[in-house]
């Protein structure tokens, strides 16, 4: 190797480690995270409407799908706004489906999933509050929800 | 000294009394002119009340007018925007079994519901938006 190439391969090298140091110090690069959100019910769901809080850092929305079931909307209703700021600490989401009760899912389901980037040092905290859940007929149903998150890949 | 402008420490008995004469206040104003004064403004004051009357028989209906526009102008959001109005199964809140009972309305009785899906839609819309005073898309 001429002394010409191993000076640009050290360049390169330098240029490369100058990289992976400078994104690894930036407090604000930011993580991707998925939470999903499930809904348990002994009775098929016919609507749902969530608050997502998050009380531990700099929550960032960057995208809403639907859950597992197929006949609820895909994204649910959300205010888009949230999605416009660089950061919220809240979002509601909420959805129904009009499907006959043999065709509404039981059990425990997805109900939606949120992709995040979070930000900072500290680990989000995230409170999910079920705020209505409804039957098929439209009549109130007790459920129970949970969050579950991931890092993305 | 100079007598010019310097006066004595003393004055003559008689010149201190007849300044001091001259120094009392004087009566500006004869009996005359005091009671035609009076008889003015007694007729002046005696016909005030009259004109507050009649300002008054006007001041009571356009302030009572007044007060109930500002009332209807302050209180129509609150009319226009009830809660009750989009609180469709009853239930004393809006949420999503709401929009839920407005669609089953709509998908079982159709047209005749009277329901539309931008009404549907714009419910649901409302009931996510995280600042409720903004118009929702």
């Amino acid at each position: 190797m001429s002394r010409a190439a191993r000076v640009i391969v050290a360049a390169f090298a330098a240029l490369a480690v100058a990289m992976v140091v400078s994104l690894s110090a930036q407090p604000g690069a930011g993580r991707f995270a998925t939470v999903d959100l499930y809904v348990a019910s002994d009775m098929p769901v016919a609507a749902w409407q969530v608050e997502l809080t998050e009380t531990g850092g700099a929550m960032q929305i960057v995208g809403i799908e639907r859950g597992d079931d197929a006949t609820f909307r895909d994204p649910p209703f959300y205010d888009r706004v949230v999605l416009e700021r660089a950061q919220t600490d809240r979002i509601v989401l909420a959805s129904f489906s009009l499907s006959a009760a043999d065709r509404l899912p039981r059990g425990r389901v997805r109900i939606a999933r949120l992709h995040v980037r979070t930000t900072g040092t500290a680990q989000p905290d995230y409170e999910a509050r079920l705020v209505a859940a409804g039957a098929a007929d439209g009549s109130p149903i007790g459920a129970r929800l949970t969050v579950e998150t991931q890092p993305e890949r | 000294m100079e007598p010019t402008t310097e006066l004595p420490e003393t004055l003559p008995p008689a010149l201190v009394e007849r300044l001091r004469r001259l120094d009392r206040s004087q009566p500006i104003v004869d009996p005359r002119t005091d009671r035609a004064v009076l008889a003015q403004a007694t007729e002046f004051f005696h016909a005030r009340p009259r004109r507050a009357a009649v300002r008054m028989r006007w001041a009571l209906p356009l302030g009572t007018a007044a007060a109930l526009l500002l009332v209807a102008v302050l209180m129509r959001p609150l009319l226009l925007d009830a809660p009750g109005a989009d609180d469709i199964d009853g239930s004393g809140r809006v949420d999503i079994l709401d929009v839920l009972a407005l669609a089953r309305d709509r998908a079982a009785r159709g047209d005749a519901a009277g329901i539309s899906d931008a009404r549907i839609e714009e419910l649901a819309y409302r009931i996510v938006a995280l600042d409720s005073s903004r118009s929702l898309p």
